[in-house]
């Protein structure tokens, strides 16, 4: 088993992703808020999604992709639960 | 200004190999999505599409000719003769030779072309890629072999709108015909979309469902991808009658629009002002029209937006109006779309047969019209509206009239 990233530096990978690709001032972001409080257009949403498959080389299922709908805590949990999957799978 | 009218039709689609088969899988229902197998399942994470069933290329073009046709000019190529042969047209007449256009909207092109140069270059690092490769992808290609087949002289040449190629395609037959430039045009749409490069491209914007096309139902989880290709006879009306020919419908008017607001979310504004210039030209009223064959993609943006966009324009008239998609059964064909579902339409104004919306599981309420859930119905069309919307907010609107 390999050592996954710890929950925390998932975290702070998630918002600063959310910062460049969604056009986010980082004060702007609460984990209760969804993308689209955050005024992120669907296709930056797209565009974060791919951009965390990249950085975490994960497949973020369709049905996990709401990003219009979820929050950004969910979108962590998400991506967390994602990574430590594929960590156990190594 | 000439009156114009449909007098044949040709289709190749994922319910038929002719415009005939086609409508009738369109009136029973019948599912053209399933399994894909143009590109392997494995590579892929929406593994369905409606692709056509049962099409042997050597059946329609000798070996020599096929090197020179990518899948999309195959597509047209074969509705075309359907849609010529049904016209009862005969181009050895030169003077109407010189007097036919010849106009195919697609979206995406020879893309079975570029696909295999790709993996010869990239894949297979070798240094030359087929001979034919430029003539067989470039976008032009299908009117140019439709022209080459016929011998058509006129103004010929290809439209290109995304998702609403087909019908700006049909759009500029009718100008040409209405404005007296062509006696005759053949027009559609075609495409052959379903490789590996383009399910790709799809699948990284996240708007392919994993399970059917489910348009207006609010269980729907976004498009399904088809291919195939449609080819109309459009001619005026003085030179159907003047060869005795058989009217299936008057092409009565179209209305194209820009949103100029999203490069994807479609805009109800956009869509309305389509719909209502299509009415205006065709010299209909909200209460003339009966059925209107939807866009209607199955994505949560697109289905929810035309209802908007159908409730502004048709207001206490909007649901009275049946509205259908009938993209539940033939997938997205994408540059094609418009021209596979004007032979829904064509049905629906011939025979007062309603092809349905199928896969119709529970309404939304943003979704709140009529949309001839999962059965046909029996109605008599006066008028109907052709939708299409495309990606970058390029909208266009046929509007035609039952044959008087």
């Amino acid at each position: 088993m390999t050592a996954s990233p710890a929950k925390s530096d998932i975290e702070q990978a998630v918002i600063d992703i959310i910062v460049k690709e969604g056009s986010v001032a980082r004060e702007k972001i609460t984990m209760d808020a969804t993308l689209q409080d955050l005024d992120v257009h669907s296709l930056d949403g797209v565009q974060i999604i791919f951009a965390i498959e990249d950085r975490f080389n994960i497949v973020v299922p369709e049905e996990q992709a709401q990003h219009a709908t979820g929050t950004v805590r969910q979108l962590i949990d998400g991506v967390a639960q994602l990574v430590a999957a594929k960590a156990a799978a190594a | 200004m000439h009156t114009v009218v449909i007098t044949g039709q040709g289709c190749v689609s994922p319910l038929g190999l002719t415009g005939k088969a086609t409508w009738e899988s369109m009136r029973e229902g019948r599912t053209g999505i399933g399994p894909m197998t143009r590109v392997p399942a494995a590579e892929v994470r929406m593994p369905i599409a409606a692709e056509i069933k049962g099409f042997v290329p050597t059946a329609y073009f000798d070996e020599k000719r096929l090197l020179l046709l990518d899948p999309v000019a195959q597509h047209a190529l074969v509705a075309a003769r359907e849609a010529v042969a049904q016209a009862g047209l005969d181009f050895s007449d030169q003077a109407l030779a010189e007097r036919t256009a010849v106009i195919v909207g697609t979206g995406a092109g020879g893309e079975a072309t570029h696909d295999e140069s790709a993996r010869r270059m990239y894949g297979e690092a070798q240094a030359r890629v087929h001979p034919f490769t430029i003539v067989r992808s470039m976008f032009s290609a299908a009117s140019s072999q439709i022209c080459l087949e016929f011998g058509l002289r006129g103004p010929a040449f290809a439209v290109s709108s995304a998702c609403a190629s087909a019908n700006h395609a049909l759009a500029q037959a009718f100008l040409l015909l209405r404005s007296g430039m062509a006696d005759v045009v053949l027009a559609g749409g075609s495409e052959a979309c379903i490789t590996r490069g383009v399910v790709k491209a799809w699948e990284a914007m996240r708007v392919l469902a994993d399970d059917t096309c489910r348009p207006f139902s609010k269980q729907r989880r976004g498009l399904v991808l088809g291919e195939g290709a449609g080819i109309f006879v459009l001619e005026t009306l003085e030179n159907a009658r003047r060869r005795g020919a058989t009217v299936l419908a008057e092409f009565a008017g179209v209305g194209m629009t820009s949103d100029a607001t999203d490069i994807v979310l479609p805009d109800a504004a956009g869509a309305a002002r389509a719909m209502r210039l299509a009415m205006s030209q065709a010299g209909l009223l909200r209460s003339d029209v009966d059925y209107i064959n939807a866009h209607g993609t199955g994505t949560q943006a697109n289905d929810a937006t035309e209802t908007r966009a159908i409730q502004a324009v048709f207001g206490n008239d909007a649901r009275r109006v049946a509205v259908s998609s009938t993209k539940s059964m033939h997938g997205h064909a994408l540059g094609a779309a418009g021209a596979l579902e004007l032979v829904a339409v064509l049905g629906a104004l011939g025979e007062g047969v309603l092809a349905p919306t199928i896969n119709f599981l529970e309404p939304d309420p943003a979704c709140e019209l009529d949309v001839v859930p999962n059965t046909a119905r029996e109605q008599p069309v006066r008028a109907a509206l052709s939708n299409s919307f495309a990606f970058g907010g390029l909208n266009a609107v046929l509007a035609l009239r039952r044959a008087s």
